[in-house]
């Protein structure tokens, strides 16, 4: 009986490791991104992180930032706490090794890639929806090729886009 | 800016509020651990939340909140309509209070 109840267990957490793990093609994804006309938005996150779990409930869950992901972002979000393999390039492993390969280690963070699988820009750390509905125009419009995040919020017709 | 962001949606009968406290939550432990004093601590104790006058939510709290911490509630959503004003209230055991209100969409 208990042998039973053993092997029940270990199927029930192999199943559940096996249906959670997910496999994360960045380079697909880019192209997936291009083909769409659409800038890659990566978000790494951490389980029991306090900033990470503020950005998800209130800046991604924003009306408007949230409209803004659907329509002009192919959003993926990496949860370094689970189980996903993540390739990029010559790259492959789990999400925190990726996290530390691109070098933005810290919690939460949104990665911008563009249509070559370059990162155009990346935002370590929390921002609220106001500042990250700006953030998104600036990367969907490409400025961050002209121009830096500060004096395009200096600008005076970015309000217009909020 | 306030000192609690509420978001409220209306859907199928049921309204779904998340709030986010602004407050630094500082346990006995980490009071006497900066100032040397436990009596120090400031926490959150009382939570409220009301929609036009009623109260839907009404909670004690401890000091194993963490900082800034998120509140998730569903309440029944017949007596309410979209556009009610939620507005959530705390007060810590120093005695300050902290309040927010956010439009039920």
């Amino acid at each position: 009986m208990l042998k039973v109840i053993i092997k029940t267990l270990v199927l029930i957490i192999l199943f559940q490791t096996l249906s959670v793990a997910r496999e994360i093609n960045i380079d697909k994804l880019v192209q997936q991104a291009k083909s769409s006309k659409k800038h890659l938005f990566v978000f790494l996150h951490k389980t029991d992180c306090g900033y990470c779990d503020s950005m998800i409930e209130f800046t991604l869950d924003d009306d408007a930032v949230k409209k803004m992901v659907d329509t002009k972002f192919l959003f993926v979000h990496i949860n370094i706490n689970e189980n996903d393999e993540v390739s990029y390039r010559d790259f492959k492993g789990s999400g925190k090794e990726f996290a530390q390969h691109v070098k933005y280690n810290f919690y939460p963070s949104s990665l911008f890639f563009d249509d070559v699988g370059d990162i155009s820009y990346a935002v370590p750390g929390y921002r609220d929806e106001k500042v990250f509905n700006l953030i998104l125009h600036y990367v969907d419009s490409k400025s961050y090729k002209k121009i830096s995040f500060r004096k395009y919020t200096e600008r005076a017709d970015f309000k217009k886009k909020l | 800016m306030a000192a609690i962001k509420v978001k409220a949606k209306l859907k199928k009968g049921v309204i779904k509020v998340k709030a986010m406290a602004k407050h630094e939550m500082t346990t006995y432990n980490i009071a006497e651990k900066k100032t040397g004093d436990r009596e120090n601590a400031n926490f959150i104790t009382h939570i409220t939340g009301t929609i036009n006058g009623k109260t839907v939510f009404d909670m004690s709290t401890s000091q194993f909140l963490s900082k800034n911490p998120i509140f998730k509630f569903k309440i029944k959503g017949d007596e309410f309509k979209k556009g009610d004003k939620l507005l959530m209230t705390f007060i810590d055991r120093k005695g300050k209070t902290g309040k927010g209100k956010g439009k039920i969409k």
